[in-house]
């Protein structure tokens, strides 16, 4: 039965092949008849890549990230007063560090080796930086939240500066609105 | 100087590869003159990109079947134009769709039409006799996928066919 089909599987291939065969033939003798010497090709300088143009709106991006992040940490003072404010921070944080990462991954897409389209169709889910992304991720979000929570700031408002028992109950307020928003 | 080099060995090169590049466009087009004039100035605008990171690894036929699937295939999801930076006859461009108009090539291009990009790639490199190997390198698969991917459409071509 398999036999059959294969059979029947070759025939409807050869027939395709043979009329092919034929239209391949005339398109070469069209290309034969195409006149090349119009082509004005752009000057090398004048020639950004799409690659390039890529790069340069990721790592844009990541560094807008970037800033963003270290603009809040460090002006964390003016804008948390309270267990809201901080969760609040932290999620735009989150996501900031997460859109980061992100933009990191895909210019290192571009530069890789067989960074062709056919190879990202069939693009094994095997990667390693599949895992590493989340991973990353939750590894951000924690160094900025011991940033909010540690780091003590200059004459400010900051939580590392009130007593131990007040910081370890807003933690567990965070963790509480944190349960709930999930 | 350097640049006149450069342009006419990609232009020697095009020379060689043009038919290549006319059979992509027929493939994921919808045959019509001004959308094959469309993708063959985008193949060409990163072909020429893309020259200076061509070094000669692998086969120049092979390069640019890479390259014209990856233009062909992001044309075909963003359905727009990139700016033109060449300029060239309409004539090839309308014996290009007279020719696919003979009754039996249109059923040949019904039933590859029905196919997605990626079984696209493979069915040209397939009626082109690219070796499995090669259609491998081409794709960035293993050999063993390319006969296996081969398989599948075959079997999807069949029931096309048959459900016609």
């Amino acid at each position: 039965m398999k036999m059959i089909e294969r059979k029947e599987n070759e025939d409807i291939l050869e027939e395709l092949m043979t009329v092919w065969q034929q239209h391949s033939e005339n398109i070469e003798q069209i290309a034969q008849h195409h006149d090349l010497t119009n082509i004005r090709l752009a000057p090398r300088p004048l020639v950004f890549s799409s690659r390039r143009r890529s790069v340069l709106s990721y790592l844009t991006v990541t560094l807008i990230c970037i800033a963003a992040i270290a603009g809040m940490v460090i002006l964390r003072r003016q804008y948390v007063y309270d267990t809201f404010d901080l969760v609040f921070f932290l999620l735009l944080c989150l996501a900031l560090a997460f859109t980061a990462i992100q933009n990191l991954y895909r210019i290192y897409s571009v530069h890789r080796q067989y960074a062709s389209l056919p190879k990202t169709y069939f693009y094994k889910p095997t990667s390693p930086l599949r895992y590493a992304i989340p991973r990353a991720t939750v590894f951000a979000s924690v160094v900025v939240l011991f940033l909010f929570i540690v780091v003590p700031v200059q004459n400010g408002r900051s939580m590392s500066l009130t007593p131990l028992s007040q910081r370890s109950e807003a933690i567990t307020n965070v963790s509480f609105v944190l349960s709930h928003i999930k | 100087m350097k640049q006149n080099t450069e342009h006419i060995a990609f232009l020697e090169m095009l020379r060689r590869c043009d038919s290549t590049i006319f059979k992509v466009c027929l493939m994921f087009t919808d045959r019509d003159p001004e959308n094959i004039k469309n993708m063959y100035q985008d193949i060409v605008c990163t072909l020429w990109e893309s020259w200076p990171s061509f070094k000669g690894q692998s086969k120049e036929n092979t390069w640019v079947y890479r390259v014209a699937f990856n233009t062909a295939v992001s044309q075909v999801r963003r359905r727009s134009i990139s700016p033109m930076f060449t300029q060239l006859d309409d004539d090839t461009y309308n014996n290009l769709a007279e020719e696919s108009q003979n009754s039996i090539i249109e059923r040949l291009y019904e039933l590859i039409d029905r196919l997605s990009p990626d079984e696209k790639t493979i069915i040209l490199l397939y009626l082109d006799r690219v070796p499995a190997r090669e259609m491998g390198t081409t794709l960035g698969i293993s050999e063993a996928a390319v006969n296996h991917r081969i398989e599948r459409i075959k079997n999807k071509l069949k029931y096309l066919n048959e459900n016609d």
